[in-house]
């Protein structure tokens, strides 16, 4: 896991199936915290909401693409992140640190 | 205006302004809104695809890379697109592109949102990986682009719909046009008719097929009204043409009724001035007789005899006119040859400034008549439209013809039957008659000449005659054109016809 890029989970996120360490990314939308959320979207799919809605729209459509895993609530994410061994996410950094067993990969942004 | 709001353009325009008024605003807002909302969305995703680009341009640098080709790229940011800031903090220093301003080098302040913070600039972080040191790489671009074109498009939105509107209106004027203007027409009709001109066709130019099928109805009923209208006149018209065929026909038999009377009072009156006349004659000629011719009383009794023969004519006339003369020599003939010698006679007593006309058909039927009397009647109208001329030139026409009298003058006139009769015929170019005249020419004694020059009794002699002879005499005169005298006598086989139909009853 050490070595996934920002592309990599760009693409994971975008509905490209990407493998780490022999097992595919899956990646997990955290919702409820419009600055978070807003951080996503600057910071790893670089695009707008709308446009990133639409694209998961039509990889479903066109492909059959499961879509993500959607959680508002932290306790959730923190079960999904436990249950599934290359799941990746977003979150504050004092929540990834509160949670045993996650692991920061990178950091997204920064409060100047 | 309340008169102007209650037609169909005033209501139709009330009616437009008041939906475009409901529904214009949330129209514009929403179309306005969806625009803003996509341009601000397409914005965004534009930039961040950008940033995203430099990101990446920054990573696959040399870890080691020199400033200066941080600067470069920072410059290319700037450059592409509407770029106002970029820089990258690494290591804990800030390195900027040289073609920043100082005071836009200060207002860094990140924006998840377009138009966030207010300083129409769209601020951005984003960590870089590529370098030495953690760095983020910071960039800002123009949002006051997109408010103008967004300014723009409402502008153009408030046009568009302002044009739509006037055109809706334009659209419903013409409409109201088309629909009102026939119904005007209508009315306009309509009134004319009421007014009576009902020959007024109902049929505006319109193709509008309501307009046509209620102009169609109305004219249906416009045709049945004037069909109504004019059997009523036709009605009104028949009665009015009875009445004054009965008052016609009452006034001649009152006519009639006056001249028996007055026949009956004044042979009565002659009958018996006969029988003092008879004897007076006689002792006059016993006293002639008596005395020598060559005394002067022979001369006063011949004078006496003179005056008391004029008088048996006068009181012959009478007689004749009352029909109670002696009886009467008839003949069945022709009257042409009557006819004939008695305008030979009379031509020989007229001046040769009269102009006397004679135009007889020959084979008219044969009539029951007394030769004396018919020579009479045509002396005396020849006499009476001789008078009539009043010493001038002119012209007394005498015909002879058959001729079929028609159910509208024998309705005028209860004497004659409709069918076949001779017309005995005088006509001039005499002073005419007025109405009052002619309603009393044929009273004896009645007369239009000075005192002692017409005993009045001429016509009185005329319409005797042909009374007797079961005829009618018409006149028809005009003061200043003269007067026909037309007299009707039924032909022998007619007579007889009558006389069987008579018997039968």
């Amino acid at each position: 896991m050490d070595n996934i890029s920002a592309l990599d989970v760009r693409k994971a996120y975008l509905g490209v199936t990407v493998r780490a360490d022999g097992s595919r990314l899956t990646p997990i939308l955290m919702r409820g915290d419009t600055k978070l959320e807003g951080i996503f979207y600057q910071s790893v799919v670089a695009m707008s909401k709308k446009s990133y809605e639409r694209r998961r729209l039509s990889l479903a459509l066109k492909y059959g693409t499961p879509r993500l895993d959607e959680f508002h609530e932290l306790s959730d994410v923190s079960v999904a992140l436990q249950n599934e061994a290359c799941a990746i996410t977003y979150m504050w950094e004092r929540d990834a640190e509160s949670l045993p067993g996650v692991k920061t990969i990178r950091l997204l942004w920064q409060d100047t | 205006m309340a008169r102007h709001l209650n037609t169909i353009p005033g209501r139709l325009v009330v009616m437009l302004l008041l939906i475009h008024a409901l529904l214009m605003p949330p129209l514009f807002y929403a179309i306005s809104g969806t625009v803003e909302s996509t341009m601000k969305d397409i914005f965004i995703d534009k930039l961040r695809n950008v940033a995203q680009i430099f990101v990446d341009r920054f990573d696959s640098l040399e870890p080691n890379a020199t400033e200066q080709r941080i600067v470069e790229l920072l410059d290319s940011a700037i450059l592409s697109g509407q770029g106002r800031y970029a820089a990258v903090d690494i290591g804990g220093r800030t390195v900027t592109s040289s073609l920043m301003t100082a005071e836009d080098a200060a207002q860094f302040q990140e924006d998840f949102a377009f138009g966030e913070n207010g300083d129409d600039v769209y601020y951005l972080s984003l960590p870089i990986s590529g370098l030495a040191e953690p760095a983020v790489l910071k960039l800002g671009y123009d949002e006051s682009p997109i408010h103008e074109d967004l300014d723009g498009i409402g502008r153009t939105l408030v046009y568009v719909l302002s044009a739509y509107l006037l055109l809706t209106l334009l659209v419903a004027g013409l409409v109201s046009v088309t629909v009102v203007s026939p119904l005007r027409w209508l009315q306009t009709a309509s009134r004319a008719i009421s007014s009576g001109d009902v020959e007024r066709e109902l049929r505006p130019d319109s193709r509008l097929a309501e307009i046509v099928a209620l102009s169609n109805d109305l004219e249906t009923m416009r045709q049945n009204l004037v069909g109504i209208n004019e059997r009523l006149r036709d009605e009104i018209a028949e009665r009015e043409q009875a009445e004054a065929d009965r008052r016609q026909l009452e006034d001649q038999v009152h006519h009639d009724q006056r001249l028996r009377s007055l026949g009956t009072l004044a042979g009565g009156v002659a009958h018996e001035f006969n029988n003092v006349l008879q004897p007076m004659v006689l002792y006059l000629d016993l006293a002639l007789d008596d005395i020598p011719a060559d005394s002067p009383v022979a001369k006063n009794l011949l004078y006496v005899q003179e005056l008391a023969n004029r008088a048996k004519g006068l009181s012959q006339k009478i007689l004749t006119f009352s029909r109670q003369d002696s009886d009467p020599r008839f003949v069945t003939e022709n009257l042409a040859s009557v006819t004939e010698e008695a305008v030979t006679m009379i031509r020989a007593l007229l001046p040769a400034t009269v102009d006397l006309r004679i135009d007889i058909d020959p084979e008219c039927s044969p009539v029951k008549y007394v030769p004396e009397q018919i020579n009479q009647l045509l002396v005396n109208l020849c006499n009476n439209a001789f008078q009539a001329l009043s010493g001038a030139s002119g012209h007394i026409s005498v015909s002879l013809r058959e001729e079929d009298v028609s159910d509208q003058l024998a309705k005028r006139h209860p004497n004659l039957a409709p069918g076949s009769h001779v017309v005995l015929e005088v006509r001039d170019t005499g002073t005419g008659m007025d109405a009052a005249t002619q309603e009393r020419i044929f009273e004896p004694f009645f007369t239009t000449k000075e005192v002692g020059k017409g005993t009045g009794l001429g016509l009185s002699v005329v319409h005797g005659i042909v009374k007797r002879h079961d005829g009618e005499i018409v006149v028809e005169s005009e003061p200043g054109r003269g007067t026909r005298f037309s007299i009707y006598l039924p032909p022998v086989g007619q007579v007889e016809e009558s006389r069987q139909d008579i018997a039968r009853m």
